[in-house]
């Protein structure tokens, strides 16, 4: 599956997500793409520390919680594969739970794949966690060996241009 | 598609093999490319007032990366750019109004280019899609 050939996308469902497979489509029509979309575990997100529960009782639940994410990030990523085979493109999801950050799992997910370029969107899926997500393309531009496109939403607006 | 691609020649590849498959694939995409190649002093350049120095460094990054889009048959000009990079591409963007940015870094000059802040800076003021890629330091 994996293949220099292949663009990874990393999709959140954000109006830059949607934006990069517009542009995935404009600029990469012939290559395969992967819809990557990733959510952070338990672990990840703090909230490990289940307070006062029995540790048996603490780990079920968290593992019930993870493979929730964890269904979460792969509806997310077929929704965004959908969303790129509807403009013309060759698609599969791929939806991961990651126990670090966000970007490092799409930097991680790209060499896996042995990917041509990684395309992210520039901020996240609300503006209460743009400040967050924008961080992403941020880390993966900073931390990939691939090229990385990073492409904005039609309602973000630059500081000047 | 009528792409317009403005390439920030930070540094040049080893030679047109060397560009990474998803690049060339922009490359060949592009109606139009314009090169900038930032004078990018270094600190001593600046003690020494030898921006000359730099001056001919970008001129010499400038012809080769148009040596390189000739061989893969993009027809391409270029320009050298102000020192700061910012404003290089700022008045290129202004210049050219390009759809698309790429910005073309030496692995080792990538950790400069993040000291300096200028890869987030660049994605905060550009309204276009960028792409960064690193080169080889072969």
């Amino acid at each position: 599956m994996a293949s220099a050939e292949t663009v990874l996308l990393a999709y959140d469902g954000s109006e830059s997500a949607q934006a990069a497979i517009q542009q995935a489509a404009n600029l990469f029509p012939d290559r395969p793409l992967f819809v990557l979309s990733v959510a952070r575990s338990v672990a990840a997100t703090g909230s490990a520390s289940i307070a006062g529960l029995p540790a048996d009782i603490a780990g079920e639940a968290i593992s019930r919680l993870n493979e929730e994410a964890q269904r979460q990030a792969e509806a997310l990523a077929d929704e965004g594969a959908m969303a790129a085979e509807a403009v013309g493109l060759e698609a599969t999801a791929v939806g991961v739970l990651s126990d670090r950050t966000v970007w490092g799992a799409i930097v991680r997910v790209a060499e896996e794949k042995n990917v041509a370029a990684v395309m992210v969107g520039s901020r996240g899926r609300s503006d209460l966690r743009s400040a967050l997500l924008g961080s992403v393309s941020s880390g993966v531009i900073h931390h990939s060996d691939r090229p990385v496109m990073v492409v904005r939403g039609p309602s973000v607006s630059a500081g000047s241009s | 598609m009528g792409a317009r691609l403005l390439i920030a020649a930070g540094e040049a590849a080893s030679g047109s093999d060397a560009l990474p498959v998803g690049i060339r694939t922009l490359i060949d995409a592009a109606d139009e490319i314009m090169v900038v190649a930032p004078r990018l002093p270094g600190r001593l350049d600046w003690l020494a007032s030898a921006t000359d120095a730099a001056t001919e460094r970008a001129d010499e990054r400038l012809a080769v990366v148009l040596g390189h889009l000739d061989e893969l048959g993009a027809d391409a000009s270029g320009r050298i750019g102000a020192d700061d990079p910012l404003l290089a591409l700022e008045d290129a963007i202004r210049a050219f109004s390009p759809d698309h940015l790429l910005v073309a870094l030496r692995g080792g000059d990538r950790a400069g280019w993040q000291e300096r802040g200028l890869l987030d800076a660049i994605l905060e003021r550009f309204d276009i899609p960028v792409t960064v890629f690193e080169l080889s330091s072969e």
